[in-house]
């Protein structure tokens, strides 16, 4: 159908309006539910990292609120690694703190939890992928030295490459890995194939898990943000090796 | 409509019927004969991606359905209104919007899913089939065959994914809708998954077979 150029605006726009107002309306209507899956997915990432509840389990919002709330116990620490007082890691987000270019305000959550008698902590990851920016959990020993568990709970990487950065088997790699090598922070590789391959020295094997393959530039993402994060939070994860030693 | 110059004699034949022949044609004809996946091989990217399971398949055949139909709907009550030039610009539009909503509301209620199905949710926009169908069916056809249309293609590709997210779930991992089918018996018999199947390959080795199948059932050949 022609009727003329100023016909063919006034209808885009008429459309485009009246659209615009459809979205915005179910974006707004949906966000309470949106949020409260967000919430929760995060949580249960947290107990995954911790290993207080088994991936694949059958638990329903309730029930993972309720462990959730029962079990973990969150703080900020500052950049310099003190615990603030009587302060909670709920609705403190990292990347947030991060923005701020004056690390004096940092507020930085950690999530504790304790698993077979035994601290377990749990602090925010995240940085930029091949696509998209990972958001995960890292969660160390009570030696703040192991591994305890690793997970990625958002992100934009190709399905079946970077993606299976979500996996068991990529997160599993992670499990018993160390960060430190003596008193220096070493932090996790994710190497371009196997470990096996690229270091033929076995002690460096335990600072590095395998690759996944046609995803490099993700593995190198992971690589990045565990180091980049984990020097963010060395000043506390210092502090309370040292006061572990001590008491030793 | 009731216009008497055009149908001058007739209030018997003055409305066709829901479900004439002609209607219900439109309606089976995608299903199988003119299948949109296993006849015209259109939509087949979100059909290989999503399908290593059932329930994603699922979840992703409904959703095109709805995508389809409303914007089939829609497009058709708008048909005589849309401006020839800036057609396309309108029906994408429409798409895009109606995927937004379903993402949203998928991200509400089904959040899991709609992590499985990340951003081929998305993805309906550009899936051949709704563009196609709009194009070719919606701009020049009533309301109630363009619904009648889109849903028979909606569902024949709802029809073929879930046919491939089937047999990759049963043979990918033992499982149907999440739930272990093949019996831990067989398995200490030696059975083994086949990991093929999960990966994006025996999705591709599926749709072919069963673009054979339909095609040898139908008699369909494409012109050389």
């Amino acid at each position: 159908m022609n009727r003329g150029k100023i016909y063919s605006v006034v209808f885009v726009l008429i459309i485009t309006v009246f659209w615009g107002f459809v979205l915005s309306f179910a974006a707004a209507s949906l966000r309470e539910p949106q949020q409260a899956n967000e919430k929760l997915n995060m949580r249960t990432n947290i107990l995954l990292a911790l290993g207080l509840v088994e991936r694949d389990n059958d638990l329903d919002a309730e029930a993972l609120n309720q462990i959730y709330d029962q079990s973990v116990k969150s703080f900020l620490v500052d950049h310099e690694g003190n615990e603030i007082p009587g302060s909670t890691a709920e609705g403190v987000d990292l990347e947030d703190e991060l923005d701020n270019p004056d690390p004096a305000v940092w507020r930085l959550p950690v999530f504790v939890g304790s698993k077979d008698g035994a601290t377990v902590y749990a602090i925010p990851v995240f940085g930029k992928g091949l696509w998209s920016t990972l958001y995960g959990y890292l969660a160390l020993q009570q030696d703040l030295d192991t591994v305890a568990g690793i997970t990625f709970y958002k992100h934009g990487e190709t399905a079946g490459l970077g993606a299976e950065i979500e996996q068991a088997w990529f997160q599993d790699n992670f499990v018993g890995k160390k960060v430190f090598d003596g008193n220096e922070l070493r932090s996790i590789k994710v190497v371009k194939g196997k470990v096996g391959d690229v270091y033929s020295n076995p002690a460096d094997h335990t600072y590095a898990v395998d690759g996944i393959s046609g995803a490099s530039m993700t593995g190198r993402g992971v690589t990045d943000l565990l180091d980049e994060k984990l020097n963010i939070y060395a000043p506390y994860i210092r502090r309370v090796r040292a006061e572990t030693a001590q008491r030793r | 409509m009731a216009d008497p110059k055009v149908l001058p004699q007739a209030p018997a034949i003055e409305r066709e019927p829901l479900f004439s022949p002609q209607n219900r044609t439109v309606l089976k004809d995608p299903l199988s004969d003119n299948n949109p996946i296993t006849i015209q091989v259109l939509g087949i990217c979100s059909a290989l991606a999503v399908t290593t399971q059932v329930k994603p398949s699922l979840v992703m055949g409904i959703a095109v359905v709805f995508v389809l139909v409303s914007a089939n709907l829609i497009i058709s009550l708008m048909r005589n209104l849309i401006p020839n030039n800036v057609r396309i610009i309108v029906q994408m539009t429409v798409v895009a919007s109606l995927v937004v909503v379903v993402d949203q509301v998928l991200k509400a209620y089904a959040f899991d899913v709609s992590r499985q199905l990340s951003v081929f949710v998305a993805l309906i926009i550009t899936n051949c089939i709704i563009m196609g169908r709009l194009e070719a069916f919606a701009m020049t056809n009533k309301p109630w065959p363009s619904v009648l249309d889109a849903l028979g293609n909606g569902i024949g590709y709802a029809l073929v994914i879930l046919a491939v997210g089937f047999c990759r779930e049963l043979f990918g991992s033992g499982k149907v809708f999440g739930v272990q089918i093949i019996p831990q018996a067989l398995y200490n018999a030696g059975y083994v998954d086949n990991g093929l199947m999960v990966l994006a390959p025996g999705a591709f080795i599926l749709m072919g077979l069963l673009i054979w199948a339909q095609r040898r059932m139908s008699g369909y050949a494409e012109e050389a």
